[in-house]
C-alpha cells in the first residue's frame, strides 16, 4: 500500500499490515499515536529527553510485540498499555528519577508560543505531578489526561481497581492543594 | 471517562495538553524497528546453530578418541572381536537414528 492509502486507511487495516511485517504501515502507526504517547510520557516523566526516550522505547516494544495483538482494533489501548509499562518498568528500575525527581521541569517555551497564563500552567501543573508518587502520578495522568475510568486503568496497569481508585483520589487530592493559590505560597514560602 | 473527576482539574490537563508531531521522533523510531540486511539477519540466525554443531562435532571428536583405546583391543583381540564389531556398527546405526531429529531441529 502506498503511503498516501496508508495515510487514509482505517487503523485496524494498519495495524493488520503491520502485525505481518509491513514498515510503512508501522510507521504510519507511529505518526499517527507519536502524539498520544509522548504526551503521557511527557506527563509521567517531567523530562523531555527522558519522555521522548521512554516513548521511542514504547513505539520498538510494541513493534516486537505486534503480532500478538489479537484485536487491531484495539491497537490504542493496548500501545497505551505497552507506554504505561515502559514508564512503569523505568520507574521500578530507577525510582529516585521518579519520586520527588529534581528533574528540571519541562520549560513552557519548547512548547512553542503559547499565552503566559497557560505557559505557566503548563509549568505548575508538571512541577506538581513531580511530586506525586509514581502509582499516583501514573493513575491521575491516566485519568485526566487520558480520559481513562478506574476500570481501564485497571487493566493498563495491572492493579487492583480499589488500588486506582485511591490514587486517582489521593493524587488528585494533592494535586489540587498543590496547584491552590495557598499551596503555590506555602510552597514559595518553603 | 468518570464523573467523579475533579473539573478544573481535568479543564487543566485539557487546557495544557500539547504536542506537536515531530519528524525527528518518527526517524528515530523508524531507525530502531528498520529490518537488519538480510545477509546479516542469515548470519545472526545460523550462527546459534553452528555453534551447537561445532560444539556436538568437538565433543564427538573427543568421545571417538577416548574409546577407540578400548575398542580397538576389544574387537582385534578378542575372538568374537567381529561379533563385537557388529554390535558397535549397530549402536552407532542406533545412536544416528535417535540424533538425527535433534539435528533436523537445529
Amino acid at each position: 500500500m502506498n503511503p498516501t492509502a496508508l495515510a487514509e486507511a482505517a487503523e485496524a487495516s494498519v495495524v493488520a499490515l503491520a502485525a505481518a511485517g509491513d514498515h510503512q504501515a508501522f510507521a504510519e502507526l507511529v505518526r499517527r499515536r507519536q502524539g498520544m504517547v509522548r504526551e503521557l510520557m511527557r506527563r509521567l516523566c517531567g523530562d523531555r529527553a527522558f519522555a521522548e526516550d521512554l516513548a521511542q522505547q514504547a513505539f520498538v516494544q510494541a513493534w516486537r510485540q505486534l503480532g500478538r495483538l489479537k484485536s487491531p482494533g484495539a491497537f490504542g489501548g493496548w500501545l497505551r498499555a505497552i507506554a504505561v509499562n515502559v514508564w512503569l518498568q523505568e520507574a521500578r528500575r530507577a525510582p529516585a528519577r521518579f519520586e520527588d525527581s529534581q528533574a528540571d521541569p519541562i520549560e513552557p517555551e519548547a512548547q512553542g508560543p503559547a499565552p503566559d497564563a497557560l505557559a505557566a500552567a503548563r509549568l505548575d501543573l508538571s512541577r506538581a505531578l513531580l511530586r506525586l508518587k509514581a502509582p499516583e502520578r501514573v493513575c491521575v495522568v491516566l485519568a485526566y489526561a487520558e480520559g481513562l475510568s478506574h476500570g481501564e486503568i485497571a487493566e493498563a496497569t495491572g492493579w487492583p481497581l480499589g488500588t486506582v481508585k485511591s490514587n486517582v483520589a489521593r493524587g488528585a487530592e494533592r494535586l489540587r492543594a498543590w496547584l491552590s493559590p495557598e499551596g503555590e505560597r506555602d510552597e514559595r514560602r518553603a | 471517562m468518570n464523573d467523579e473527576l475533579d473539573p478544573d482539574l481535568r479543564r487543566l490537563f485539557a487546557a495544557t495538553a500539547d504536542y506537536p508531531a515531530d519528524d525527528a521522533f518518527l526517524a528515530s523510531v523508524a531507525a530502531k524497528t528498520a529490518p537488519r540486511r538480510p545477509m546479516l539477519r542469515a548470519l545472526a540466525a545460523a550462527l546459534p546453530a553452528s555453534a551447537v554443531v561445532i560444539a556436538l562435532a568437538l565433543g564427538l571428536g573427543v568421545a571417538i578418541d577416548q574409546a577407540s583405546a578400548w575398542i580397538a583391543p576389544l574387537v582385534n583381540g578378542s575372538p568374537f572381536g567381529w561379533a563385537a564389531g557388529l554390535a558397535l556398527a549397530a549402536a552407532g546405526v542406533v545412536c544416528f537414528r535417535l540424533l538425527a531429529p535433534l539435528a533436523d531441529r537445529l
